[in-house]
């Protein structure tokens, strides 16, 4: 088994991507990293045993997560899966009884609320056969890859928010949603917006804000109503002042994927009476609101829920019909992991990113555009 | 409203010697009255040069006549288009004038590193499609569309509708561009398509020119406009007869704008008596090194910057943070220039927005020393930038010698900074002759609205060449000394 163990100077070059020695040794991801780094690259790991009642995946493709907003002038830390991955059926563990797998099923693997990233590897050992979903053969395993990370956030996001969308709508001739963060969260929210919407979506407007242009003209790609863009190097008042005038009427609907005290302050100066705001905190941070502002207006802060497992059903059997749209990825050998995260980092890679681990498949890239 | 808080104040608590020590080293940023008028001395000899053609070539304030002889006087009216191009985010407007009331609708549009980086074709190409989507959104194919043009960058003006790109800043570096009139690029770019025959570009100004036409418009004594932004300039009214380098009629009024690009003021060292080692650390690293002194000393693009390298130099000498610093505070251009008007504007009870942008630095648990320290270092860097600008400004209404005038200012400098205009007010009075009165007000959308008018102004002048003739010579248009 080939694991994706860092050599010295890959080690390097990730500790510089994501920032000071002595912060990056704070975290478990280092101590995992650092264990890694004691493999030679090319070594080989025994492969873990199934775990008694669940089931060891071989995994062949895993999402490149990454959390959102820290991207350019900021510290950049990569999240090693498995927060997003596929792959097959390996080894069905011995107490097992009446188990619906069998070896060589496509399946993919919903994370545990505190999984520990464990770097890059190729099986995985799942204890609760409930957090395995099978692949249906019509979903290629590297688009499954990437249903239980973003995706199903996504669509956690998008079912919080669309009751008060569709209230919105009977009162409202023209409906306004912001969502921030245009990275692999904010072009799944695109499109599964336009999927729960269908054909009667003419009064309600996405919009898309982010830090990096390139990003938002990725987001524009995939169809949302606008951009706004959000640079980090501009005063306040103006960043306000462009939503405000790309936003006429205010905006109804905020999902913030950054969720910093910054944009929760910029959300609630264009905040609509009875608006509704979806944040997803990425660190620990706090922010000031005024709650008798936030009671005359009625407005709602909700944070960003997880996904279930049921909603991962129901994305997936939407994908296997084609009603949601695939946001644009591209797919690549999980061995140039630290410089594509690097190219995620400059922005010169907009879309998702999907590693694929070697044994699986031959050698050329999948590319969807 | 926050209180600009005297250095006394700010600093009371702080042990003695580490103030010793920190205003050591931050002593070099503040200067005295006699640099701000010696800067005025040389400013002014560098305008009349910029001015002359025997040594217009060589001189840092280059003193570009605009080709804008009337200003608008509230009369104008109808429908016109104008575009800001200033950097990447390109605006295009719908401006209705009527009865000096002004209506306006404006969509940005992105413009992607790619094109920045590419043609002056692509970069043209891509300007007419975002003005073809402005169209369409606002159903406008069928109208005469006049359009007025901010466009942003150092240009020699050739005339009301034709300017030279001298050269690219703020990113931009496409090819083909530099040395032609980007008039004739848009129209091409337009004529390519075949599908906007409506759509003529009658005027192309720049920003300091646009801030001062938007606030003429509403104000009758408006005389200079002025733009302390990413960057810094500013133009002002100059008899023609000052403006040795003028090519164009003498007819009135007999005076033109000029274009002073200032913020060249200093390329040949003449500022260097006042230039600190932050100044000349942070011009090392910049894309122009050498170039743009007085604009480096100024503008936002930079101010952040010379606070971050004095704010580091302090960390070094264990003034701040315990001697520790962060990757982030080390960071080139790190250190925002909203932060000093965010910082400068904090609550000094709680230092709490302080707290917070030393927290996004990565600057873990500040003491209200350092935050009172940080707020120091951002004082006395904007205080400098001000009344640097001050003395700019005096300069410009000394030379015009007028009674009154007005100062119209743009840009986010000016607009955010909770004291900027202040410290102007205080230090312009102090500077000009004692026989003259001022004014410094906010001018609103110059780039977009002065376009406009701008365009309103030059389609007027063909009519009004009409009616000249038929009512030979009678009709005179609005002069400059209205």
């Amino acid at each position: 088994m080939t694991k994706a163990a860092l050599n010295q100077n890959e080690l390097r070059a990730l500790r510089k991507l994501t920032g000071e020695p002595e912060v990056f040794s704070s975290s478990i991801q280092s101590s995992s990293l650092l264990s890694s780094s004691t493999c030679d690259a090319m070594s080989s790991m025994p492969v873990p045993d199934a775990p008694d009642s669940g089931l060891l995946v071989k995994i062949s493709h895993a999402g490149a997560c990454y959390l959102e907003g820290q991207t350019r002038n900021r510290r950049f830390t990569p999240q090693f899966p498995g927060n997003e991955v596929a792959g097959t059926v390996h080894e069905i563990g011995n107490n097992l009884p009446n188990a619906n797998f069998t070896v060589g099923d496509r399946v993919m693997v919903l994370p545990k609320e505190d999984s520990i990233n464990t770097g890059y590897a190729e099986y995985v050992p799942v204890d609760d056969i409930n957090r395995v979903i099978q692949v249906p053969n019509r979903v290629p395993l590297e688009v499954a890859a990437m249903l239980p990370g973003d995706a199903l956030k996504a669509y956690a996001a998008v079912n919080c928010a669309a009751p008060h969308v569709e209230k919105l709508r009977k009162v409202k001739s023209s409906v306004n949603i912001l969502v921030i963060g245009g990275s692999s969260l904010g072009l799944w929210s695109v499109k599964l917006a336009k999927y729960m919407m269908g054909r009667n979506c003419n009064n309600v407007r996405l919009f898309v804000a982010d830090n990096s242009i390139d990003r938002l003209l990725t987001a524009q790609d995939h169809g949302c109503y606008d951009i706004i863009h959000w640079n980090e190097e501009d005063h306040e008042q103006y960043i306000v002042e462009r939503t405000l005038d790309s936003c006429r009427g205010g905006v109804d609907v905020i999902i913030d994927y950054v969720g910093t005290n910054r944009t929760m302050q910029r959300c609630l100066k264009v905040l609509n009476r009875e608006g509704l705001i979806l944040v997803g905190g990425n660190k620990p941070c706090e922010t000031s609101i005024s709650l008798s502002t936030l009671a005359a207006k009625q407005q709602s802060i909700v944070g960003v829920p997880r996904g279930n497992v049921n909603q991962l059903i129901q994305l997936l059997n939407a994908v296997q019909e084609k009603q949601v749209e695939i946001p644009a990825y591209k797919v690549f050998p999980v061995e140039d992991a630290n410089h594509i995260f690097e190219e995620i980092c400059e922005c010169r890679i907009t879309e998702r990113a999907v590693f694929r681990f070697g044994s699986q498949s031959s050698g050329h890239l999948v590319d969807n555009h | 409203m926050p209180s600009n808080l005297s250095s006394r104040t700010l600093l009371k608590g702080i042990p003695r010697k580490t103030l010793y020590e920190a205003e050591n080293i931050l002593k070099p940023l503040e200067l005295t009255d006699d640099c701000y008028r010696k800067v005025m001395e040389i400013m002014n000899q560098n305008i009349e040069e910029g001015l002359h053609p025997d040594t217009h070539a060589n001189a840092n304030i280059k003193c570009f006549p605009t080709y804008v002889r009337s200003v608008p006087d509230g009369s104008e009216a109808g429908v016109f288009l104008a575009l800001d191009l200033g950097g990447t985010n390109f605006r295009v407007l719908l401006i209705n004038l009527h009865d000096q009331e002004v209506s306006l609708e404006s969509k940005i549009y992105m413009i992607p590193q790619p094109i920045m980086l590419g043609s002056g074709d692509q970069l043209f190409d891509h300007i007419a499609d975002c003005i073809f989507k402005f169209m369409c959104d606002h159903n406008l194919h069928d109208k005469s569309l006049p359009l007025g043009f901010t466009f942003s960058f150092s240009c020699r003006q050739a005339g009301l509708d034709k300017a030279i790109l001298t050269t690219w800043t703020k990113g931009f570096k496409c090819e083909g561009v530099e040395g032609r009139n980007i008039v004739e690029l848009l129209h091409a770019a337009i004529d390519r398509r075949k599908d906007m025959k409506n759509v003529r570009c009658l005027a192309v100004i720049n920003d300091t020119v646009g801030a001062l036409i938007s606030c003429a418009h509403s104000d009758p004594d408006c005389a200079i406009g002025l733009i302390l932004g990413t960057g810094t300039n500013a133009c002002y009214i100059e008899n023609l007869d000052n403006v040795k380098t003028w090519d164009g009629d003498n007819d009135d009024p007999k005076q033109v704008l000029i274009n002073s690009e200032w913020g060249g003021f200093g390329n040949d060292g003449c500022l260097d008596f006042i230039l600190t080692d932050f100044d000349r650390a942070m011009d090392n690293y910049s894309i122009n090194p050498g170039k743009q002194i007085y604009e480096k000393m100024i503008s936002g693009m930079y101010m952040g910057e010379i606070a971050r390298l004095a704010i580091e130099r302090l960390r070094k000498h264990k003034l701040l943070f315990e001697g520790k610093g962060s990757e982030q505070l080390s960071t080139r251009g790190r250190f925002y220039t909203k932060y000093i008007s965010e910082i400068e504007g904090d609550d000094v009870d709680n230092f709490a927005m302080t707290k917070e942008i030393l927290e996004e630095l990565e600057l873990t648990s500040p003491t209200d020393q350092d935050c009172r320290l940080v707020r120091h270092v951002c004082s006395l860097v904007s205080k400098r930038a001000a009344y640097l600008a001050s003395a700019g400004i005096a300069c410009l209404l000394n030379k015009m010698g007028r009674e009154r005038a007005t100062v119209a200012v743009d840009g986010s400098l000016y607009r955010f900074h909770p004291f900027f205009h202040d410290l102007m007010m205080e230090k312009t009075a102090q500077l000009i002759q004692p026989n003259l009165s001022f004014k410094i007000r906010l001018s609103n959308d110059g780039s977009g609205k002065g376009a406009a008018l701008m365009a309103a102004v030059a389609s007027r002048l063909p009519r009004e060449e009409q009616e000249q003739n038929k009512l030979n010579g009678a009709m005179k248009e609005t002069s400059l000394n209205n």
